[in-house]
């Protein structure tokens, strides 16, 4: 059994393809049911599909034969044979999957390093899969140790830290004037796209009070009720700036609609500050407007560099992710590639022997020193003897098969053994002749 | 008690220093499940070396300010029960690293140098004077804070001016939050100093009443100076409440403040005679 990762994703194919092999939930299912059939060639899978991305991390009999099929199921679903085009695919197998999916989990694949909505979409991926009944052992193992990458990335670096879009540097740096917005006025003077994006992002910090000004209220209405907001016309700007603490612009305007000179009579109002952002290409605030005390003036480039430092920043913790990734990876390889006959036999006898032996511990001092060796030759021979059946039927399962992996996988959790010190090995043959020995001793 | 209070001495500057190290990784990895833990600690450590001082207080028959090394204990006493204060109010844990600090150092001198002092004046035995110095004492480090929180607003109203998006900007409080901070310090530094100086001068006047001062108390050079600030402090925040001073002009002004506090004392303690020497 082999792990793959089939997919395309922002790095490998254009916005247009991304659209065009992107599976919806409902997709999903039907991708799903079309490899019901082919169950014992691919075993697991799970889609993460994202405006991003399209990926599929499955466990196949054979990587050709696997890939084949998940291909022609996405054409088939799709209509499209775009996965077929290896200028717009990729595919990995085994670690390199594994790796993947970890790096993808941790945010250091998003096309905005470090974005926090992956590690949700990963999650949800691994739940659809389970709900459709395609997730198996090692891909809920997988997933849950890509989630668990995900969240120690972003507690134990800076990967997620500083936002690095522009919208969103505009509530952050009001959010450090203010401590939250919800004893505060928030005015965003245009209703159209950006002024739109800004808005929604004020409104999610829930103000005291939001107000969307604009030239026509037909536009600005629909927004302000969908926002929970108030809408006016622009002849009510300056009123609406007297009120405000947090004021945006983003309208059409050639020339600035709010002056220094009125900012400036406001600002000497106030006690606390005042917050201006200008979205607006050309600006709408006058500049000098930033010279004024108590008034924290941030336009377009602005926020753009304070979200090119942060992105600056995030791109710097990148090595420390990658640190966890593999740490993380070598973690899991070392548990996939213990699911062999071996390793789970010697973890198995070992466990049985040292339950046998802490309990001989117990009764060797109530026993005369004479006799002690004769009760641990007897321990040996009882735990032997009660193995011996299970280790001949274990030796009969065929790691090469999914139900045989599957049931290594059982034996494992029922027994809850420690794989990662026993390294993958094939010596059946040999470690049976040991077995063979002990139990007839 | 002697040996209980010598093992207590002890162990006060390492459970602060394990509380300043807790804080600092508060501070750098933020992390709020941590941060409970640290502030329950800080508490207890608090209650530790406040039992500490009483303690001393019951042994050594005075309370426990009669020499700098004590005075020093109680400083850093003042300093961490003044940041808890702040940060039950304010629920922010992103300035008790520095604050942590400054209790740990004087907590370690104290340590390093303290003794017991056995003979003291019988004036230091009188409850008035527990109650004058050690309010004023917390009304100093009150407004030290305060200083110091009006330091940090100032620093991250050029960091949004100047949009610097370091690691302060990044870790220090946004400014409502500081100005809070500064304004509730000072609250308290500035209480701290009225009872002070109403305990003082009920003390003193009730001591020329018994001959045992012979000085005009009012005349004094301390006394003067403190009078001084608590007329600063007080228009300023009389300033904040009835004239909506801005606050960056308050954190300002507790800055500046407690420059002139810490120069004038100097000048005073050095150059002029005073009546205030406990010591």
């Amino acid at each position: 059994m082999e792990l793959i990762a089939l997919g395309a994703n922002h790095q490998t194919a254009p916005a247009r393809i991304r659209e065009e092999i992107q599976l919806a939930p409902a997709d999903v299912e039907r991708f799903c049911s079309l490899l019901r059939m082919d169950r014992a060639d691919v075993p697991e899978l799970a889609v993460l599909s994202t405006c991003n991305r399209t990926e599929i991390y499955s466990l196949v009999r054979d990587v050709q034969q696997g890939q084949g099929l998940l291909r022609r199921a996405v054409e088939a679903q799709k209509g499209v044979p775009h996965l077929n085009n290896g200028r717009y695919t990729f595919l990995l197998e085994g670690d390199g999957a594994v790796r993947h999916l970890f790096r993808v989990a941790s945010g250091i694949e998003s096309l905005m390093v470090g974005e926090p909505q992956i590690l949700g979409q990963v999650r949800d991926a691994h739940k659809l899969a389970d709900h459709h009944r395609v997730s198996g052992a090692v891909l809920t193992r997988l997933f849950n140790t890509a989630v668990r990458v995900g969240k120690r990335a972003r507690s134990e670096t800076e990967i997620g830290r500083g936002t690095v879009s522009v919208a969103y540097a505009a509530v952050e740096m009001a959010l450090k004037v203010f401590d939250g917005l919800e004893k505060h006025t928030v005015v965003v003077v245009g209703a159209g796209e950006t002024g739109e994006l800004v808005a929604r992002h004020m409104a999610d910090r829930r103000p005291a009070r939001l107000v969307i000004v604009n030239r026509s209220l037909e536009r600005a209405t629909p927004l302000a009720v969908e926002l929970g907001g108030e809408a006016r016309p622009l002849t009510a700007l300056e009123d609406a700036v007297r009120e405000a603490s947090v004021v945006v612009t983003a309208t059409g305007s050639r020339e600035p609609i709010l002056s220094a000179e009125l900012l400036g009579q406001v600002a000497r109002k106030r006690s606390s500050p005042l917050v201006l952002v200008d979205i607006a290409n050309p600006r709408n605030i006058d500049p000098a407007a930033a010279r004024i005390d108590n008034v924290f003036l941030y336009d377009l480039d602005a926020l753009e560099g304070i979200a090119e430092q942060n992105r600056a920043k995030r791109a710097k913790e990148i090595p420390k992710v990658e640190a966890i990734v593999e740490e993380e990876v070598a973690g899991f390889l070392g548990w996939y590639e213990s699911l062999q006959v071996v390793p789970v036999i010697r973890a198995l006898r070992d466990q049985f022997h040292d339950v046998g032996e802490q309990e001989l511990e117990r009764y060797l001092r109530r026993i005369k020193e004479s006799d002690q060796e004769v009760f641990r030759a007897f321990t040996r021979t009882l735990v032997n003897k009660l193995l011996h059946q299970p280790t001949s039927r274990i030796r009969n399962v065929d790691p090469a098969t999914y139900h045989g992996v599957h049931k290594l996988v059982a034996i494992q959790e029922l027994f809850e053994l420690d794989l990662d010190r026993y390294a993958r090995s094939d010596e059946v043959a040999e470690l049976m002749e040991e077995v063979d020995g002990e139990s007839a001793g | 008690m002697e040996p209980t209070l010598a093992v207590m001495n002890g162990l006060i500057p390492v459970g602060y220093l394990i509380a300043l190290l807790g804080y600092l990784l508060v501070f750098v990895n933020q992390q709020s499940r941590m941060g409970s833990w640290v502030t329950g600690f800080t508490w207890l450590l608090v209650v530790v070396h406040g039992s500490y001082l009483v303690l001393s207080g019951i042994e050594y028959e005075h309370v426990p300010l009669a020499s700098t090394w004590e005075s020093l204990t109680f400083t850093a006493f003042a300093m961490a029960l003044v940041y808890l204060v702040l940060e039950w109010q304010m629920r922010d844990r992103s300035t008790g690293v520095f604050l942590l600090s400054g209790a740990l150092f004087l907590q370690i001198l104290s340590t390093a140098f303290i003794s017991p002092v056995r003979e003291v004046p019988a004036i230091l035995r009188s409850p008035m004077f527990g109650i004058h110095v050690s309010t004023a004492l917390i009304g100093y480090v009150a407004l030290a804070v305060s200083a110091l929180y009006g330091l940090m607003y100032l620093i991250q109203y050029r960091q949004l001016k100047h949009q610097h998006v370091g690691l302060l900007f990044q870790r220090l409080p946004n400014l409502e939050t500081l100005s809070r901070l500064n304004v509730r310090a000072l609250g308290i530094g500035w209480l701290g100093l009225t009872v002070a100086i109403l305990a003082g001068t009920v003390w003193a006047y009730n001591l020329r009443l018994t001959g045992i001062l012979q000085v005009n108390p009012f005349l004094d050079p301390k006394f003067l100076l403190t009078a001084g600030l608590w007329v600063i402090y007080g228009v300023c925040l009389g300033g904040l409440y009835l004239d909506r001073w801005p606050k960056r002009l308050l954190a300002s002004m507790s800055v500046l403040a407690f420059l002139l506090m810490l120069g004038s004392s100097l000048v005073v303690t050095l150059m002029f005679p005073s009546f205030h020497d406990f010591t």
